[in-house]
């Protein structure tokens, strides 16, 4: 660091700095000029979109330009792929089930498995869950092939507004498709031949907090 | 007699309190007052403890008062009353207590298991004896 002798004085000056730096060495390592970022390419398709005729009435508000970058979420240390885990929240709640892995959002891929508990492939915040420190074997499962698209519902079509069609009740229910119903077999045969029967009584039981219980001091 | 243990020196005492310290074994050394005695034990440090927070066992050690710690360490480990304690009906409720605490949810899972298969067997027996008693 140059040493600032007075303000604004310096008591190295331009060319000593420079050899102090080193900045010679950078150049001679990259034939005699400093390295530059490459330029990003304009994106071409601005200028082809076509202007609107119209223009609003009022002023419209400009969003921001949001240059957040979300990362997908540190996981905890207790929790690794096998792990049971106790749901906290949602219709699922109270219920131990098994982790499988962490989605790129940074959600939890898990499944009951769905034959013990009713709990399907499902995503789920770590905040809602307790880690316990019981693990099974997920080897055989292929978490892999699962993503945050998966569990995407497919856009319904807004069905045409009737009269009859309003005061009709709906009974159909659309069917999951077949895909995710495999899906899910193929997982629960993966997990459950690992299972010793101990465990799958113990994964097909709500975790529930009795009189006396202290969660605080509680270990999982 | 009122009392079965009394305060002398080289009797073995637990702790009961503050927190930290709460179920550490400690031997009277020597009495200070009324209120408070000299309590010591290997790998501890000699301090004075009042008898509030002192719970007498049954247990006394063959020690001088204000015995150094390299005899005291002897004596213990003469008498084992380390051992010993751990094997007293006491020493085994606190350890119960401990290995209670650590249990983990699928321990107690197991353990709820457990219970429900020996009070079903229980009111089963119980059942069966109430009707060949009419």
């Amino acid at each position: 660091m140059a040493k600032e002798i007075a303000a604004g004085i310096v008591r190295e000056g331009r060319s000593k700095s420079y050899h102090r730096r080193g900045l010679w060495a950078i150049k001679k390592k990259n034939g005699g000029k400093f390295p530059v970022h490459a330029k990003k390419e304009a994106a071409p398709a601005e200028a082809a979109k076509k202007e609107s005729k119209f223009y609003p009435a009022e002023d419209a508000s400009k969003p921001l330009a949001r240059r957040v970058i979300r990362r997908a979420a540190r996981l905890r240390p207790s929790i690794t792929p096998g792990t049971v885990l106790i749901l906290l929240a949602g219709r699922f709640k109270g219920k131990r089930v098994v982790f499988l892995g962490q989605l790129p959002s940074g959600l939890l891929l898990i499944t009951g498995p769905f034959k013990l508990n009713g709990v399907p492939l499902r995503r789920v915040n770590q905040a809602y869950v307790i880690a316990t420190s019981t693990k099974v074997d997920v080897a055989d499962v292929d978490a892999a092939k699962y993503d945050d698209a998966y569990f995407k519902s497919a856009e319904k079509k807004a069905a045409k507004q009737s009269e009859e069609g309003f005061f009709a009740e709906q009974t159909e229910k659309t069917p999951l498709p077949a895909e995710y119903v495999a899906n899910q077999k193929a997982v629960d045969a993966a997990l459950l031949g690992k299972l010793s029967d101990d465990v799958k009584g113990y994964l097909a039981t709500r975790f529930t907090l009795r009189s006396g219980d202290r969660p605080h001091l509680m270990k999982f | 007699m009122p009392f079965a243990r009394q305060v002398s020196i080289g009797r073995v005492a637990l702790v009961q309190y503050p927190e930290a310290e709460a179920g550490k074994l400690v031997v009277i050394s020597d009495v200070v007052s009324a209120n408070a005695a000299l309590v010591d034990f290997p790998g501890q440090t000699r301090r004075v403890i009042s008898f509030k927070r002192l719970a007498l066992t049954d247990f006394t050690i063959d020690i001088p008062r204000l015995a150094k710690k390299s005899v005291l360490t002897k004596a213990i480990a003469e008498s084992e009353v380390e051992a010993k304690f751990a094997k007293s009906a006491w020493g085994q409720k606190l350890q119960k207590r401990v290995d209670k605490a650590a249990m983990s949810d699928f321990d107690r899972y197991k353990a709820a298991v457990q219970k429900m298969k020996r009070s079903s067997q229980v009111r089963r027996a119980f059942n069966k004896l109430k009707k060949s008693a009419k």
